[in-house]
């Protein structure tokens, strides 16, 4: 398998830090949601 | 040793301030091209009219020498205050120009609350203004998030030494680098590269909506930056509501919480670190707090009736919570519907986020959530030394970029920002009811401005006191540099007129 340069495993370490940062708030935005809908149902 | 500021250390001060509007002066020339771009000539007069003035100024500034020496600590923070204030005096000028302000303070206090990222708007007929001045709004929010100081030390210094001074002056005391340029480089870099990601995101959406392609990207471009500064501006008046778009929501929620996280935090993921999410004591005390207060508001919400189903309690209660615990302020219900429909108890969770915040050294405002952070673990600390025996020596740790043992100095500098924005919030609060508005709807207004977060819940608007508008952008500016470049601003100028020794 072909070594990556310096440069492309750069370019990969920061498309991967972009995706699990944009993963991580639409984590937060279901959690965020859950508890909407359990308070919700708590509340009636 | 006592210290007296003298001519030298003022010309130090003018230099640097003088630099920094010279540098500002050159971002004008941005909505000037797009005025001429999109064949408004008047509004590109009236940009290069502004650009010359600033540049005028700040040359003039700058010819103060600082006769070799450099800046120090002082000078730094000095300098960092009073460029803010200078700043909002100059860049208000295309708003006068534009003939949508009714006053000169008006035109100031939207240039703070655009720099500031707080995002409340006393301009007049919005919907119709040029794309110029669009531009510009949203250019002070974007560079305003980075740091107008940041801005200037990546791209107008060199690497001679005084930096950190102004750079911990604008409210960031995070080092990315040993080099505070370096720091500064690193967090455009990060900027940018969410800026180019974001804007070809919000330009889809825009499209998908049904805006014409040149619109949906001069809109998707608008709406992020003024979502990754947290800032809260909108091209149109309804704010977020004008797209009627769950997708736009999703992404303004997505990009308006990465701009609210520290910038050490997005370099330390980018590098590979990604398990920092979950440990870092801001992300995880943003967390705590957010789902508290979440609770409360979706609770009253429910209990009053206030929307039809669960989806609308989301997309309302939800994404008002969270755009105001990042401080970002953008709404999609009417500030009327605020006052009048969410009840005592969801309006009191939204002002506690308001002040708790967003991230140290982020686009965000409030008290950070650092501080609180700090503070609950020194409440710990204190706790474990009550219950063991008084020779016992407490060690409390927390993580941030690794395990840290908490100090006294940090308690100390944690709870002493946290008491000065109570202090001008309370402030904030009596002039808002000195000016006849209800004690709720001060506090509200109050820990917008104060925390930078640019929800409004009918306050703010032309006709409140020039009194309450000046208090308004003293909080803003304030709240923005939490303190210290305020206080050295303050202690310069009293030691320099009153020519005393402290």
């Amino acid at each position: 398998m072909k070594k990556m340069s310096s440069s492309e495993t750069k370019a990969a370490r920061i498309v991967h830090g972009v995706v699990v940062e944009i993963l991580y708030t639409v984590a937060l935005g279901l959690l965020g949601t859950c508890i909407c809908m359990i308070v919700a149902v708590l509340a009636k | 040793m006592k210290t007296r500021f003298g001519w030298h250390d003022l010309s130090i001060v003018l230099h640097y301030t003088g630099r920094i509007l010279a540098g500002l002066s050159l971002l004008c020339l941005i909505p000037a091209f797009s005025s001429l771009v999109a064949g408004e000539f008047a509004v590109a007069v009236d940009f290069m009219i502004s650009f010359g003035a600033m540049l005028t100024l700040g040359s003039g500034f700058a010819a103060f020498a600082p006769n070799g020496k450099r800046p120090g600590w002082v000078h730094g923070m000095t300098t960092a205050g009073l460029s803010w204030l200078f700043a909002m005096v100059v860049a208000a000028l295309p708003y006068w120009l534009s003939s949508h302000y009714n006053s000169y303070l008006d035109a100031m206090f939207d240039v703070m609350s655009g720099l500031t990222t707080t995002g409340l708007v006393l301009l007049q007929d919005l919907d119709h203004v040029s794309i110029g001045i669009n531009m510009w709004r949203h250019i002070l929010t974007f560079v305003g998030g980075q740091g107008i100081i940041v801005l200037a030390l990546a791209l107008f210094t060199d690497s001679s030494g005084g930096g950190y001074g102004f750079y911990v002056g604008e409210g960031k005391d995070e080092r990315l680098f040993p080099s505070v340029m370096h720091t500064a480089k690193s967090i455009w870099r990060i900027s940018i590269l969410y800026l180019v990601i974001g804007t070809m995101m919000f330009w889809f959406a825009g499209i998908q909506i049904g805006l014409t392609p040149i619109r949906a990207f001069l809109h998707g471009f608008w709406m992020y930056m003024a979502t990754w500064s947290t800032g809260g501006f909108a091209p149109m008046s309804q704010n977020v509501l004008y797209y009627h778009s769950t997708l736009y929501q999703i992404l303004t929620f997505i990009f308006f919480t990465l701009g609210s996280f520290n910038f050490a935090l997005h370099a330390a993921v980018l590098r590979g670190n990604r398990r920092e999410l979950l440990k870092n004591t801001e992300t995880v005390s943003f967390t705590i707090t957010m789902s508290l207060t979440l609770m409360v508001v979706i609770w009253s919400l429910t209990k009053l009736h206030v929307y039809p189903d669960l989806v609308a309690q989301i997309r309302k209660g939800f994404y008002h919570l969270a755009s105001a615990h990042t401080t970002t302020g953008f709404m999609t219900i009417y500030p009327q519907q605020l006052a009048n429909e969410w009840g005592d108890s969801a309006i009191a969770a939204v002002i506690i986020a308001m002040m708790i915040g967003g991230s140290a050294c982020s686009t965000a405002g409030g008290f950070k959530g650092l501080r609180i952070g700090i503070l609950v673990k020194a409440v710990l600390q204190e706790t474990k030394r009550l219950m063991r025996p008084s020779s016992s020596i407490v060690v409390q740790k927390y993580s941030y970029h690794g395990v840290r043992a908490l100090s006294e100095q940090q308690v100390r500098n944690a709870a002493l920002v946290v008491l000065l924005y109570i202090a001008i919030f309370a402030v904030a609060v009596v002039g808002g009811c000195l000016a006849g508005f209800p004690l709720l709807e001060s506090a509200f207004e109050a820990a917008s401005v104060t925390g930078n977060v640019g929800l409004s819940i009918g306050v703010t608007s032309t006709t409140i006191p020039a009194g309450l508008k000046i208090l308004y952008i003293f909080n803003m500016w304030a709240g923005r540099l939490e303190f210290m470049a305020v206080l050295a601003s303050m202690g310069f100028i009293g030691i320099f007129f009153t020519r005393r020794k402290i």
